[in-house]
Order: structure tokens, then C-alpha cells, then sequence
């Protein structure tokens, strides 16, 4: 018995999914576009509407309702269904993310019942394909409708915006509560169709197949919240007119298509889809007012999402009938014991493949993580390497500017020693000659004009001056000096100062002004430096000397 | 039972009152205003200071209103969809209300010296501002009744408010450029002043503009 209630548990958590996914967002997100939603006791009164509706409706409806044949307490046969149900819808949402649940749950019973019962009613199929077909277009028309005769026509005694829209709230509100109940009486044929009740223990195992359900819903409840937001802010974004046309036209479809007289006119009574008549609402709205609301494209690939609901869903429920030989014999005379064993293989297979598939997809999704932080990480390391080189950069300017700011310092403080230096040498002069003058002696006066000349001859070669220019030199050519020291370290100290100041692009003329020899000498220092450097006769001397 | 709130239409008249109020309390706002610069610049002390009383009262009533229509907006159910544009439109006419007392307070302040050839020209700017604001009155009122009559208004508050700059620009060409007795002080003042003046009718736009992508979201 236990194990059956998990069995069941299991089903259960099959056939609520998808629901949850695609049918309860199309049902509440035109709720809360509305804004009916806002007061409490909307939200409470709502679910509990809907709910009771569900379960009113699932023990008022015949046991055998259209397409939909009399409850069993057969579960391999319902797990069957309802597997295969799972599966079409599964491969409709890749077409479109509006699919049909209740085709595909139809789909699936029609498949299982050609196998059970070896044929179908293709009356009645027909009947359920016409009401398919019949639904999404009076869902459309009535929106059209609404939407036109609630439009504001020229002449009419203009009404206040808060007016119009506290009765556009009322009617949204009168409208949900319509479509939730007439949604749940639409659905209720499909929750009919679930055997619970025929499971020994009544209420206990009903509760076993409702907590699962109760806590799927609270595991999907952030998705289906997502869902429910994008439809009622991105599908229905536009005002209360046209939101409360759409609810009242879904829940007029509902309520028409769950009546048994439609099979007056040659339709019958069956669940509907609520994305699918969600979509033609719009598209219904979309007429009324000349202004497209919903892309083509998206009403399309659902269209064509609803048409391969069924087929899938009776495709893959004949195979796995098929596979699990559920035949019209054996179905009556083969037990639960022995026709568990293949669905136990069935289920197992598919918990495999739903595992792997898991697997893989975590699996993707860790590397398509793994490789977006290894993008990210690689951007921040590259933009470190950037603010690296760039403070470096900073650090080397901020350094040079040092460097000359040193320097022009010192040029500074030189030039004003250099003044103080030449005026008292100037004066010393004048002093020298006036006390030159005042001698009579001519010997005397020789040998004072020779000292004099001699001093100033000193003077001439200005050796503190150099010193300092070499100094400076040294200072802004630091790099150089410890390049050329360590590439050719037999240089002597006379050929480095003639090595820098050929760096520096001056002439041999004035090299030989600044070391104080001939020019020839100067010369000749240069060709004695191009043999120590071991530079051939077609090499550049100045150029190379650059180049360390 | 709080559901069955929805079945009356008492709160909503009341809102509806409440936004009546208010741009009726704009619009005698306006006239207040330029009856308090029409005393200012004819040296109506008593009068002035009296609009200057009556315009602090009337920012406070405004000031009410205006929360309690932002709460009637928040508690109740209704205007999902416009709910953010009214509070917009109504923080609009907060900064008018805004514009209007601290012109006045400025005034009484800083006391600017009108040379008596411009006071005409600073009666007539600051009635083409507040004829601005006024046109965009009835703009608001069609938003709510009839939207499609808003577009219709928004061209007038744009003429007002052209003209309203050109007769500031020319007041501060006159001051610069004709009156070589004014100190720089004292055109600089009256600059600042025209400049006030100036912003009110700006601030009309600003409303024409919300109004004008209301009334489109409106027809969504």
C-alpha cells in the first residue's frame, strides 16, 4: 500500500508540474495585470474559489466525460498517461513557452484508449478537435466584442479616469473570480479522472497525492511567481480595459466549454488550455483596437505548439502502452504485481535519463560559470596589469620631475654662486689693475701684468664650471652611464664624458672647447673611443653611442 | 468586509473632490502670486504682505491635499497602471506651488530695486508665467476626463512659455545694455529675479510634457 501512495506521490508530482508551469501563470498573470489582486481578500478568497471549484467540479462530473474514459485505480495506466503527457508538453515548450497541458493530458488518453480499447470514437474525437479549434476563436471574438463596447465612443458624456477605472476594477475583479471558477470547473474533468479515491484509504491517500503536489508548487513557487510577473508586466502591459476584456473573455470560453450543452451544436464539453486562450484574448483585443498586442510570430509557434500537443502526447502514450503491453486482454487479466515490473523498467529508464540529463546540464552550467569567472578573473587581471604599468609610469614621471626639479635647482643655486663668484673676481680685478697702474717700476709692473694675465687664463678654462656640467650630466644620464660602465668596462673616465656628451649631439668643435683640448685631439679621442667600443668603419659612431 | 469596499464609489468621488481641490488651490495660487508682485512692484506693502500669508496657507492646504491624494492613490486598489504618473504630475505642481511662494519670500527678502521703467515688464513676465501654469490647468483636467483633449492645451502652455522667456531676455538685454545707471549689483539682482519669474513657466512645460505622455500611455 505504501509503496502504491508513493507510486501515486510520484504521479502526482508528473501531472502537477507542468500545470504549474504553463497553465496557473496564464490564469493569475491577467489577475494581477488587472490589479484585482491588491486586496487581501481577493488573494485569499481567490485560491479558495478556485480550489473548491476543483474539487466540486472533480466529484460533479460524470466518471466518463468526452475523451476522458472512467476513472481506475489502474496507476501503471494513469503513470503511463500522464509520463507521456509530460513528455509532448515537454517538447512543445521548445517550440513555444505557451503550451497546451490539457491537449496533451487528451492527447495521451486517446493514445492509451486505442490501445486498451483497440479503437476510438472518431466522432467524438472530431467533436473534442472542433471544440479545440471552436475555443481560442470565441475567446477572440468576445474580447473583440468587450473591448468594442467598452470603448469611450465621441459624443458620450466623458466619465473621470478614477471613476472609469474603479468600474474597470470592479468588472476585473467580478471577472477573476469568474475565470477562476470557471477555470477550475473546466479542470476539474481532468482531476476527475484521477483515481484517488479508489485507493483503499479515502481521504489519507488523497492527502498522500496532495502534499506532493502542495510542495512542488512551494519548490516552483519562485519560477511560477516569475512567470505569473512576466505575463501580468510584459504580455499585458497596457491599461484595465483591455486586461478585464481578456478575463472576462477566458472566462466566458471556460465556463461555455464546460457545459454539456454544446453537444447540442456538434461540440463537446473539454478542458481548455489557459496560454492558448490567453493568446487569442489578445489577439481578439488586437483586432478590436487596430494595434497589434501580441506578436505573430508568438502566436504561431504556439498555435503550432497546441497542434503538437495531442499528437505527441497519443504517439508517445500508444508506444509506451505498447512497450508496457497494456493491450485490451491483457490490461483486464494481468494484475498490478505483474504489470508493475515493465513500468518499474519504464521509470527507471526515465529516471536515468532525467538524472543524466540533470547531470549534464549542471555539468554545463558549471563550465559555462568556470568560464565566465576565468573571462571575469582575466579582465581583472588585465586591468590590474594596466593600473600596474600605469603606476609605474606615474612612479617614473613623478621621479623625473624630481629629477629636474633637482636639477634646476642646482642650476640655480650655481648660477647665484657663479654671480657672487665672477663680481668678486671682477672686483679683485679691478683691484689688481688700479694697484698695476699706481706702479712705476716697469719690472714691477711686468711681473704684476704677467700675474694677472695668468690668473685670468686660469680663470678661462673654467674647470668648475665643467665639474659641474659633468655632475649634471651624470645626474640626468644615469641610466646611460651605468649602461655604458656595464657594456664596456675598460672605458676610461675621460672617454665616458666624451661618450655623453656625443650622446648629447655636440660637435667635435665644441667637445673640444668644453674638455679644453685641440680639436684635432678631440678628434682623435673619437676614433681611439669607436676602436674601444669595436665599431667598423661603416658604423656611426653618435648613433651607436644612442643606441646603448 | 473589505471586498465589498469595491461595490462603493465613495472614495473614489472623494479622490476625484481632492484632485479638483487641488488644482483649483493652483490656480488661486497663480492669481496670488500676481497680485503679490503687482503690489510689490506699486509699493503696496499691506497688500503684499497679506499674499504673502494667503500664498504659505495655500502651499500648506496644497501640501495636504497632495498626501492625501498619494495615499488615497497607495491604499486603494485603483489607477495600477497611472498610479506613478499622477504622483509625478502632482510632484510637478508641488514644485510649482514651490516656485511660486519662494518668488514671493525672495521678494520680500531681498527687496529688489525695480527702476520704474521696468516694473510694466515685470508685471507683464510674471502674468505670461502664471498664464502658462494656468493653461496647463485644464490640461490636467482633460487627462482625467478626456485624453485626448491634453495635446490641445500643451500647445498653448508652449506659446506662453516662449513667450515668457523672449520677455525676460529682453528685460535682461534692457537691464545690460540700457541701463548704465544700475550698478552691476543691482542688474545682477534684477537678472535673478526675471530669472525666477522664467522658471514658473518652464515648470508649466515640464507639466504640459508629463501630461502629454500620460495622455498616450493612456490610449495603450
Amino acid at each position: 500500500m505504501t509503496f502504491r501512495i508513493l507510486f501515486l506521490s510520484f504521479v502526482t508530482f508528473l501531472a502537477v508540474w507542468p500545470i504549474i508551469r504553463s497553465e496557473l501563470p496564464a490564469v493569475i498573470g491577467p489577475v494581477w495585470a488587472s490589479g484585482a489582486g491588491e486586496r487581501w481578500s481577493v488573494k485569499i478568497l481567490l485560491p479558495l474559489l478556485f480550489l473548491g471549484a476543483l474539487v466540486c467540479a472533480a466529484w460533479g462530473i460524470p466518471a466518463e466525460s468526452g475523451l476522458l474514459p472512467e476513472s481506475s485505480s489502474d496507476l501503471p495506466s494513469l503513470f503511463v498517461i500522464v509520463l507521456s503527457t509530460w513528455v509532448a508538453v515537454s517538447v512543445a515548450s521548445l517550440i513555444s513557452p505557451s503550451t497546451a497541458v490539457p491537449f496533451a493530458f487528451l492527447g495521451s488518453v486517446a493514445g492509451f484508449r486505442l490501445v486498451t480499447e483497440g479503437s476510438l470514437d472518431w466522432t467524438l474525437v472530431a467533436r473534442t478537435a472542433a471544440s479545440w479549434l471552436a475555443a481560442p476563436l470565441l475567446c477572440s471574438l468576445l474580447a473583440a466584442g468587450i473591448v468594442a463596447l467598452t470603448v469611450r465612443r465621441p459624443g458620450r458624456t466623458p466619465v473621470h479616469l478614477v471613476i472609469s477605472d474603479h468600474r474597470l476594477l470592479l468588472g476585473c475583479t467580478l471577472a477573476a473570480f469568474l475565470l477562476a471558477g470557471a477555470a477550475a470547473w473546466n479542470l476539474g474533468s481532468i482531476v476527475a479522472f484521477f483515481p484517488v479515491a479508489a485507493f483503499g484509504a479515502g481521504p489519507v491517500a488523497a492527502a498522500v497525492a496532495a502534499v506532493p503536489a502542495l510542495l512542488l508548487f512551494l519548490l516552483a513557487r519562485p519560477e511560477f511567481s516569475a512567470k505569473t510577473w512576466h505575463v501580468a508586466d510584459q504580455d499585458l502591459d497596457f491599461t484595465s480595459g483591455p486586461v478585464f476584456a481578456i478575463l472576462a473573455a477566458m472566462g466566458l470560453t471556460y465556463l461555455v466549454f464546460s457545459l454539456p450543452v454544446l453537444a447540442r451544436i456538434g461540440l463537446t464539453a473539454t478542458p481548455l488550455p489557459a496560454p492558448v486562450l490567453l493568446l487569442a484574448a489578445l489577439v481578439g483585443v488586437s483586432l478590436a483596437r487596430r494595434k497589434a498586442l501580441v506578436e505573430g510570430e508568438k502566436v504561431l509557434k504556439s498555435l503550432l505548439s497546441a497542434v503538437v500537443c495531442p499528437i505527441l502526447g497519443l504517439l508517445v502514450c500508444y508506444s509506451l502502452s505498447m512497450i508496457l503491453n497494456v493491450s485490451a486482454d491483457e490490461a483486464g487479466r494481468t494484475g498490478w504485481n505483474a504489470r508493475i515490473t515493465p513500468t518499474l523498467v519504464v521509470l527507471g529508464i526515465i529516471v536515468i535519463a532525467a538524472v543524466l540529463s540533470l547531470y549534464f546540464r549542471v555539468q554545463r552550467r558549471r563550465d559555462l560559470q568556470k568560464e565566465f569567472f576565468l573571462s571575469r578573473e582575466r579582465q581583472i587581471y588585465n586591468a590590474q596589469k594596466t593600473l600596474s604599468a600605469l603606476e609605474v609610469k606615474a612612479e617614473m614621471n613623478e621621479r623625473d620631475l624630481l629629477n629636474k626639479l633637482e636639477i634646476k635647482r642646482k642650476e640655480l643655486v650655481d648660477f647665484a654662486v657663479g654671480v657672487s663668484e665672477q663680481k668678486e673676481y671682477m672686483e679683485s680685478v679691478y683691484e689688481r689693475l688700479s694697484r698695476v697702474r699706481g706702479l712705476t717700476d716697469p719690472a714691477e709692473k711686468d711681473a704684476a701684468t704677467d700675474e694677472l694675465l695668468s690668473s685670468l687664463r686660469e680663470r678661462m678654462y673654467f674647470s668648475r664650471e665643467m665639474n659641474d656640467f659633468y655632475a649634471q650630466s651624470e645626474i640626468l644620464h644615469k641610466d646611460f652611464n651605468m649602461r655604458l660602465k656595464e657594456a664596456f668596462p675598460n672605458l676610461t673616465e675621460s672617454e665616458r664624458k666624451l661618450a655623453i656628451l656625443l650622446r648629447q649631439g655636440f660637435s667635435s668643435k665644441y667637445i673640444a672647447t668644453l674638455m679644453n683640448i685641440t680639436p684635432k685631439s678631440a678628434e682623435i679621442s673619437r676614433y681611439r673611443l669607436r676602436i674601444k667600443l669595436g665599431l667598423k668603419r661603416s658604423d656611426n659612431l653618435v648613433q651607436f653611442i644612442k643606441s646603448i | 468586509m473589505k471586498l465589498f469596499e469595491l461595490f462603493s464609489t465613495k472614495k473614489s468621488f472623494r479622490f476625484v473632490e481632492s484632485v479638483d481641490k487641488l488644482l483649483n488651490v493652483v490656480d488661486t495660487a497663480l492669481i496670488i502670486f500676481k497680485e503679490g508682485v503687482r503690489c510689490y512692484l506699486y509699493n503696496d506693502a499691506e497688500g503684499f504682505a497679506d499674499k504673502l500669508s494667503t500664498m504659505a496657507r495655500l502651499e500648506g492646504e496644497a501640501g495636504a491635499l497632495r498626501r492625501e491624494i498619494e495615499n488615497s492613490l497607495y491604499s486603494r486598489g485603483t489607477l495600477i497602471r497611472y498610479r506613478g504618473d499622477i504622483m509625478r504630475l502632482l510632484e510637478r505642481f508641488d514644485h510649482i506651488f514651490t516656485i511660486l511662494s519662494n518668488d514671493l519670500i525672495q521678494f520680500e527678502i531681498e527687496a529688489p530695486n525695480v527702476p520704474q521703467e521696468l516694473k510694466k515688464e515685470f508685471m507683464k513676465l510674471a502674468e505670461l508665467a502664471t498664464t502658462a501654469v494656468e493653461t496647463s490647468i485644464p490640461g490636467t483636467k482633460a487627462y482625467f476626463t478626456e485624453p485626448d483633449k491634453v495635446s490641445e492645451t500643451s500647445h498653448r502652455v508652449y506659446f506662453y512659455e516662449k513667450e515668457a522667456v523672449k520677455l525676460s531676455q529682453s528685460i535682461k538685454r534692457t537691464v545690460f545694455h540700457d541701463m548704465q545707471h544700475l550698478k552691476l549689483s543691482e542688474k545682477f539682482h534684477l537678472r535673478y529675479f526675471a530669472l525666477h519669474i522664467e522658471d514658473l513657466s518652464t515648470a508649466a512645460v515640464k507639466v504640459a510634457e508629463q501630461l502629454s505622455v500620460m495622455a498616450i500611455k493612456r490610449s495603450l
